[in-house]
């Protein structure tokens, strides 16, 4: 499991920039912002804590179209469907992998980007908290629409049209985590219930992902 | 007769071809006597006036959206588990009536809601989830859509379906939570219960039970459809084979 | 050990490929597949392999002890041969990269990517799989596939070596193969016969 773990990481990192690109996304998305909305200080700091979970949401949605269908297209999943390694093992490395090449840095790059869109103090800590325990499910549910479209040749679009609804709880669930935060109330709930969903999709995702794997395959 | 006895294509077509019009005359005179009871023969509300009268549509149609997936779900599992192809081609035709109920949960919510609210459109919570309700249908239509192979877009719909079913569910509570967070939405949501007079309880019954039967008569005749459109497929497929 | 079909028939989408595809094969086997482009070779490799479910009929075999060779070579173009042989040997619970590398002729290639491998290396880099799978049911899909006269010799020397030593093989090929020993299978005897919907008669492989 640790090895195709580690075989997609150096892949990410040697296809060039697998990292850099969730990353400099978000970025970008955190610039379209303020140029849409104003730059008036007041109004970014209504909708920062919401507006850095969907630019979170929207970059890891991007890594996500070639996530299986590689694999798929190359006979390397077809060799692992042969391979002492079950299908669900490797679905799990796979989030994995995906999770340490998005999730990861967009937790560490949340700062930043809600220093952009003038986060309140108060907001910092929970915009990193909520990532790394948000963007888990991001990746699980987003493993699950590319088990999905891994068969097709252009299943970029509908992968994004069958995750982006998966993908709801957990943004209202982590975008309330930062906004409660910042308007000084408890966001324990809000914070635990996006712990719960993130449990909740990564223990459906790898068996349903996996299953729609053996089907393409068939 | 045992409900397997409907897993046959064969027969299944045989009995619809039998209980078709009655379900489809059936349904059409409830309609007509429920939504003309409904829309003519009722007082108007003391506060909302005449356009409450629009509820024998909203909440029939309402209802069914969420129905259609539950059935959806059921005959998705039954196809996993039993594999039997009529309850995943069932599964298949109720998506986009679903769909089409869902959209009409909207549209008559948001006519309702104008003269109400004052606005065609407010982010409660209620309306909210039938929106997200719209998106997981609109997933799964797509899916059955973009793989070629039947057999695996049989398979790859009913994972989608039973995991989009969690996930419907858990953003039905997301939203709820969400809601209560942004401001008290208590002018806004419409408590049904208190709403709902007596005197139009007996046509809305007829409204739902109306809506139910025109559900079953579009699902019937599409499964129908279905299984007729993969006989012919084969047909097509056995005379080309022949050529060649 | 053994590898069984029983009265297997198989399916891509609405047409047929084959019908009643019998055989039963003992350690020391090995089966050559024939038959035209389109008359289910791959499909009929990839059932065995588990990877794929026959429409009617039966398969019996111990999955623990499959390995498969397809078409696609699964090699990552921007990993090292060795690299990518690393891998399989973990995912196989094996340590046998380095062995594999060296019977198959790889050793002076190990540390290019695999990308400017050529298409024979690639078939080498591939086919190394069966060495460090260690199991004993090769099914092999055009394992000759753009590989010199050298190298196809090594490769049938190799198969037969295996099922001298009680291994199975099963091998789909367009080429003549040397191996009298070998059962053989011609899949466009089992194509349905359309016009009167009644398949041939089933034949079993002949020695």
């Amino acid at each position: 499991m640790i090895a195709l773990v580690i075989r997609d990481l150096k892949l990410a990192m040697r296809s060039g920039g697998g990292f850099g690109h969730a990353l400099a996304f978000f970025f970008a998305v955190a610039l379209l912002v303020p140029l849409a909305v104003g730059s008036d200080s007041a109004i970014l700091v209504s909708v920062a804590s919401g507006m850095i979970w969907v630019a979170a949401l929207l970059a890891s949605l991007l890594s996500l179209d070639r996530l299986f269908s590689i694999d798929f297209e190359d006979g390397s999943l077809e060799a692992i469907a042969v391979s002492p390694l079950p299908l669900e093992i490797a679905v799990c490395s796979k989030i994995c992998a995906h999770w340490i090449a998005t999730g990861l840095p967009l937790a560490a790059a949340a700062p930043v980007v809600g220093l952009l869109l003038h986060l309140p103090g108060e907001g910092y800590f929970w915009a990193v908290a909520s990532l790394l325990v948000g963007t888990p499910a991001l990746s699980a549910l987003g493993a699950f629409g590319a088990s999905l479209t891994a068969g097709m040749k252009r299943g970029g679009l509908l992968l994004s049209v069958l995750v982006v609804p998966m993908s709801i709880p957990t943004l209202v669930f982590g975008a309330k985590s930062i906004a409660l935060a910042v308007a000084g109330a408890s966001n324990t709930t809000a914070f635990l219930l996006l712990a719960a969903t993130t449990l909740t999709a990564v223990a459906i995702a790898p068996f349903a992902a996996a299953r729609a794997l053996a089907d393409s395959l068939r | 007769m045992s409900v397997w006895e409907f897993a046959n294509p064969a027969r299944f077509v045989r009995i619809v071809g039998r209980i078709l019009a009655p379900t489809a005359l059936l349904s059409a005179s409830l309609l007509a006597v429920g939504l003309v009871w409904g829309f003519f023969f009722t007082p108007p509300d003391y506060v909302q006036g005449s356009a409450v009268k629009i509820l024998f549509v909203h909440v029939p149609s309402a209802l069914m959206a969420i129905n259609a997936w539950i059935m959806m779900l059921a005959a998705s599992l039954i196809w996993l588990v039993r594999r039997h192809r009529v309850s995943v081609l069932a599964a298949k035709s109720a998506a986009p009536v679903g769909a089409v109920m869902t959209l009409a949960a909207m549209v008559t919510g948001g006519i309702w809601g104008q003269p109400m609210w004052g606005t065609w459109w407010a982010w409660e919570p209620r309306l909210t989830s039938f929106l997200i309700l719209f998106l997981f249908y609109l997933g799964y239509i797509a899916l059955w859509h973009e793989v070629d192979d039947k057999e695996r877009a049989a398979d790859l719909t009913s994972v989608l379906c039973m995991v989009g079913s969690v996930f419907a569910f858990l953003s039905r509570y997301a939203v709820n939570f969400w809601q209560q967070g942004l401001h008290q939405g208590a002018s806004l949501s419409l408590d049904r219960d208190t709403n709902v007079h007596n005197a139009y309880y007996v046509p809305l019954l007829l409204c739902m039970a109306g809506f139910a039967l025109l559900f079953v008569t579009l699902v019937l005749l599409r499964t129908r459809t279905e299984i007729r459109k993969q006989h012919s497929a084969a047909i097509a497929a056995r005379i080309n084979a022949d050529v060649r | 050990m053994q590898l069984r079909a029983n009265s297997v028939s198989c399916r891509r989408g609405e047409r047929t490929l084959f019908g009643d595809v019998g055989f039963a094969l003992g350690g020391g086997d090995c089966l050559i597949v024939r038959g035209p482009n389109g008359s289910g070779k791959t499909t009929l490799l990839r059932t065995l392999a588990g990877i794929s479910r026959p429409s009617t009929g039966n398969i019996f075999v111990d999955r623990d002890e499959v390995v498969f060779i397809g078409h696609s070579n699964a090699i990552k173009d921007q990993m090292t041969a060795r690299e990518n042989l690393e891998f399989w040997a973990s995912v196989f619970g094996t340590a046998d990269a380095d062995d594999a590398l060296k019977s198959f002729n790889l050793w002076e290639a190990r540390n290019i990517r695999a990308i400017c491998l050529s298409a024979g290396q690639k078939q080498r880099l591939s086919l190394s799989r069966i060495g460090i799978s260690r199991r004993k049911i090769w099914i092999l899909d055009e394992p000759t596939a753009s590989l010199d006269a050298d190298g196809s010799a090594a490769i049938l020397s190799r198969i037969r070596s295996h099922c001298r030593n009680g291994g199975i093989a099963v091998v789909a090929t367009h080429h003549e193969f040397e191996m009298p020993e070998s059962k053989k299978l011609d899949l466009s005897r089992f194509q349905p016969s359309l016009r009167s919907g009644v398949r041939s008669a089933p034949e079993s492989p002949q020695s």
